[in-house]
């Protein structure tokens, strides 16, 4: 078959089957819990890009609830454009990237207009939309209120430590309801 | 040493800044050992800060279960497993568990994916997209 040909022998030579057995581990985790994993991933997705907008962050495609992934996508011009937004953020212990948006070019790819975030993680850890407006708010204080990412550090530390254990898997289940 | 490191510099698109203090920790090491120990530690450092004390919002990011992570360091991954599999198909003997391991992979992949077909190896974006495309 032409398309295992071109994965064995033209691409891949000895592949590394401890990648093989976790990707299987992996598939069997998703079998169980991929349901309903990706559902909270989109749902905190949307929420915490509505969370945003109503700080007066403009997240993209609020016509159709922000986004159907994992993802979204902020337009930061205003508070310094996403190279500069992403290190700020950074300082303060939130990790997202910067991001070209439609109204950029492409050779603005160092300096786009946009900030992406995605929920994945924060949702592994058992987060859900109402840990999602705790995000925003962090994010808020720091684009809209100015407050000095030094500042708010802190917080974000005090929030984030209690969250260590991922669910969705055979080793923690699924999230404890609250 | 440090002259044919810097006659490379033309060429060199990593912030030379970041290779030299890293040239610089490696020349402060007084074993190979204690080389080991630096990358250990930053290693450390990152798994403290981005594993523990930061809000990820970084959206190609999936975080692994613990057995997940367990397996990338097991045994297996030192193995050589060239060829497809079954004993025939492989370029080395002693493979009847990782066939056992590649086809149990196969299998659940096609189940998440409701697909007829699905192959383990493609594990970066790249030479997937290769392969499509």
């Amino acid at each position: 078959m032409p398309l295992t040909h071109a994965i064995f022998p033209v691409l891949v030579a000895t592949h590394q089957v401890n990648r093989v057995a976790a990707l299987a581990v992996s598939a069997a985790e998703m079998l169980a819990y991929g349901e309903m994993y990706m559902a909270q991933i989109v749902r905190n997705a949307r929420a915490l890009g509505a969370a945003l907008a109503r700080r007066g962050i403009p997240v993209l495609g609020a016509h159709k609830g922000y986004t159907a992934t994992q993802q979204i996508i902020a337009d930061v011009r205003q508070f310094g454009g996403g190279l500069e937004v992403a290190q700020r953020l950074a300082r303060a212990n939130i990790i997202a990237n910067k991001n070209l948006i439609p109204s950029d070019r492409p050779e603005d790819w160092d300096r786009p207009s946009g900030l992406r975030l995605g929920t994945i993680e924060v949702t592994r850890l058992g987060m859900r939309e109402a840990e999602m407006e705790t995000i925003a708010d962090f994010i808020a204080r720091i684009l809209v209120e100015e407050e000095a990412p030094e500042d708010v550090v802190e917080d974000v530390t005090d929030f984030r430590l209690p969250y260590q254990k991922l669910y969705y898997c055979f080793d923690s289940g699924l999230p404890e309801r609250d | 040493m440090s002259t044919s490191h810097e006659s490379h510099d033309d060429v060199e698109v990593h912030d030379p800044a970041i290779l030299a203090q890293a040239r610089a920790v490696l020349d402060a090491c007084r074993s190979p050992q204690e080389m080991q120990e630096a990358v250990l530690a930053a290693v450390a450092r990152n798994g403290e800060w981005r594993g523990r004390r930061s809000i990820n919002l970084l959206a190609p990011e999936a975080p692994t279960s613990p057995t997940v992570r367990a397996l990338l360091s097991a045994e297996v991954g030192t193995r050589a497993a060239e060829g497809h599999i079954g004993a025939v198909n492989r370029w080395f003997a002693g493979t009847q568990y990782i066939d056992e391991i590649e086809a149990l992979c196969v299998e659940l992949l096609k189940k998440v994916f409701r697909a007829r077909y699905a192959d383990h190896r493609l594990v970066a974006s790249m030479i997937g997209n290769m392969v499509v495309y």
